[in-house]
């Protein structure tokens, strides 16, 4: 084994979690949360599993089912998923000298040498992040990231486990581990699972058993990683430093589709101001990047795909100037008569900031730019997201996202609190209602 | 979030104890270890510094101009600035703010329109004001525990819940502030 020791933390159902801890009505009611533009169900409860609401199901498809039901239906929150998570990172900090946030909902913490009693210490791990902010977690432990990960989801499934799974312990992991089949192993997708049945091989035990060299030439390097890991032996270290972003992109679907070229640069204007604010917020400026624009998948409507590239003479992380590169490439990829459902802006090279080439010429100009910028985003910041923008990116934004059944940023918002009663029956008013199924 | 964390490696000689437990520095929490053990105890038994709020809004008390002339006898004086954020919020991750509505609970100085601070990571004592879930209200409450645990209405001509998971009444937080504001404007 590794000598290292992994725990994987992760929020049970998070996006509906997060809902429930400000809204316990909620708590014995089906819940769901959509994606953006309300368009398909990307978090359930158990509730609402048991329902038959699967997941990435379209919300024009189970609409009916949630009335019936009485599902609690959301859009996503972001500021209040962030905000939780958050949260419950500074918590885990609190467990491990290190962690890696994996996802907003997931956490790898090296708990080496720490406890000798390593299900008592998850325990206490999700009993703490229970109490503290009221989200559910399940804990997976063992030697290696990919053990660690297949412990977590085994707690999951295993109701006797209590939340907490250990594969450091040989007795529960080799109970448990061998039967579970390939497909539910971290970074196996249906195509890898397929070649591995077709080389007989159907569950985790029958991989691990597997000789690593065959692994690597099944299934490259990464296999034979899998196969290692799955034995106890490191390969995956915690990354408890974000490595530095290669790409960045912002990319939406509209709220109704977008069918004159106008629109679409506002739209494109909009995104642009969005990546240069993140571009600055890293220290990062772009190489290179494209824009594309598609029609809806799902409409029965003649599909269409556009996109073009475009690249500053030196690298920028300045709105104005992303915005006039976005912008054009946004026109040289149009093409009118479609409707367009969804466009963005994606950066695929990257430096930092400190290390532009300057060029000789417009030295002047560009202090200026970046006073201009270092002004804009502290306005933002202080005023909040979107109080100043460049008219480019439009007023109205018809297009924007829609976020209809969104709850109130209830724990980062002044004016969004959350409200608690101070009535005790002898008074008439009472608080409003949280809001319930549209 | 992100990492935020900076290794502090173990001098040699250090203590046969474990201890793990977080500085503060500009704001970021560094959580220093030396890792000289293997088994621990009880993690409850190490003590650690919460992250401090990296959007705290300093008062500054005093302070002296540079002067240039002789320097100011209140320079070995001056005080660090008082953080508000740091004595309302104790621990971070575990607190939220709730507004209040209605004046149920008047007499224990909390009015409609107030905004209370509430620490979910406190257990509750006998005679506390508490934030109480009560089969999915929200709702402050007295918090009464004389071996049997209850919530109970500041008008006490009013019946006290028990605290019962089964029938969804529990404590949702501790109230640790109540901000009101005393003028309008």
């Amino acid at each position: 084994m590794s000598g290292k020791v992994f725990a994987l933390v992760d929020g049970n159902s998070f996006y509906c979690s997060c809902e429930r801890v400000f809204q316990p009505e909620l708590s014995r009611r089906p819940v769901i949360v959509l994606s953006n533009n309300d368009g398909c169900a990307v978090a359930r409860t158990p509730e609402a599993k048991a329902l038959g609401i699967k997941m990435g199901a379209p919300f024009f498809q189970i609409r009916d089912l949630c009335k019936r039901e009485g599902v609690a239906v959301f859009s996503s929150n972001y500021a209040l998923y962030g905000d939780m998570s958050r949260r419950m990172n500074d918590i885990y900090h609190r467990f491990a000298p290190e962690v890696e946030v994996y996802s907003i909902d997931e956490s790898f913490l090296d708990i080496t040498g720490i406890a000798a009693d390593r299900t008592a210490y998850g325990q206490e791990i999700r009993q703490t992040v229970r109490q503290w902010t009221g989200i559910p977690t399940c804990v997976g432990i063992g030697p290696t990231k990919t053990l660690a990960k297949l412990a977590n989801r085994t707690a999951k499934n295993v109701p006797a486990l209590k939340g907490v799974c250990d594969f450091t312990n040989a007795d529960q992991r080799e109970a448990l581990l061998p039967p579970i089949p390939v497909g539910d192993l971290w970074g196996v997708g249906k195509a890898t699972a397929e070649k591995l049945k077709a080389n007989g091989i159907e569950t985790v035990g029958q991989l691990r058993a597997m000789n690593p060299r065959h692994a690597r030439q099944l299934l490259t390097v990464v296999g034979e990683r899998m196969v290692l890991e799955l034995n106890g032996v490191l390969c995956l270290d915690l990354e408890a430093a974000p490595p530095t972003r290669k790409g960045m992109a912002v990319t939406r679907g509209f709220s109704r589709p977008i069918t004159t070229l106008d629109e679409m640069c506002e739209a494109i204007a909009a995104y642009a101001t969005r990546i240069g604010e993140k571009l600055r917020q890293h220290g990062l400026a772009a190489v290179h990047g494209q824009v594309f624009m598609h029609s809806s998948p799902f409409a029965r409507e003649p599909w269409i795909h556009r996109s073009r590239a475009f690249a500053p003479i030196e690298a920028t992380n300045d709105t104005h100037e992303l915005i006039r590169l976005a912008t054009r490439a946004g026109r040289e990829a149009w093409k009118d008569g479609y409707r367009y459902a969804k466009a963005g802006i994606i950066l695929t090279e990257l430096v930092a900031a400190a290390d532009v080439q300057r060029g000789l010429w417009g030295a002047a100009e560009r202090d200026h730019q970046q006073k201009l910028m270092t002004a804009l985003d502290a306005v933002n910041r202080r005023y909040g997201r979107g109080s100043l923008v460049p008219a480019a990116a439009g007023l109205k934004r018809g297009w924007g996202t829609r976020f209809e059944m969104r709850s109130g940023r209830f724990s980062t918002s002044w004016g969004e609190m959350p409200i608690v009663s101070g009535h005790d029956g002898s008074d008439t008013q009472r608080p409003q209602p949280a809001r319930r199924t549209p | 979030m992100g990492a935020r964390s900076l290794r502090h490696k173990p001098r040699s000689g250090a203590p046969a104890a474990h201890s793990l437990f977080e500085g503060v520095l500009d704001g970021k929490s560094v959580p220093v270890m030396f890792r000289n053990m293997t088994a621990l105890p009880s993690p409850s038994v190490l003590h650690f510094l919460g992250p401090v709020s990296s959007y705290s809004m300093p008062l500054h008390l005093m302070g002296t101009r540079i002067c240039a002339g002789f320097p100011s006898p209140a320079d070995d004086f001056i005080d660090d600035e008082i953080d508000l954020t740091r004595i309302l919020v104790a621990n971070r991750p575990a607190t939220f703010l709730w507004r209040v509505s209605g004046n149920s609970m008047i007499e224990t100085g909390i009015h409609d329109g107030d905004v209370v601070v509430v620490d979910r990571s406190m257990n509750p004592r006998h005679g506390e004001v508490v934030v109480a879930s009560i089969r999915g209200e929200v709702s402050l409450k007295l918090y009464q525990n004389d071996g049997k645990p209850r919530l109970a209405f500041a008008n006490k001509d009013m019946p006290a819940f028990a605290v019962s998971e089964e029938d969804d009444v529990t404590v949702w937080g501790v109230v640790t502030w109540t901000l009101h504001k005393p003028n309008k404007r």
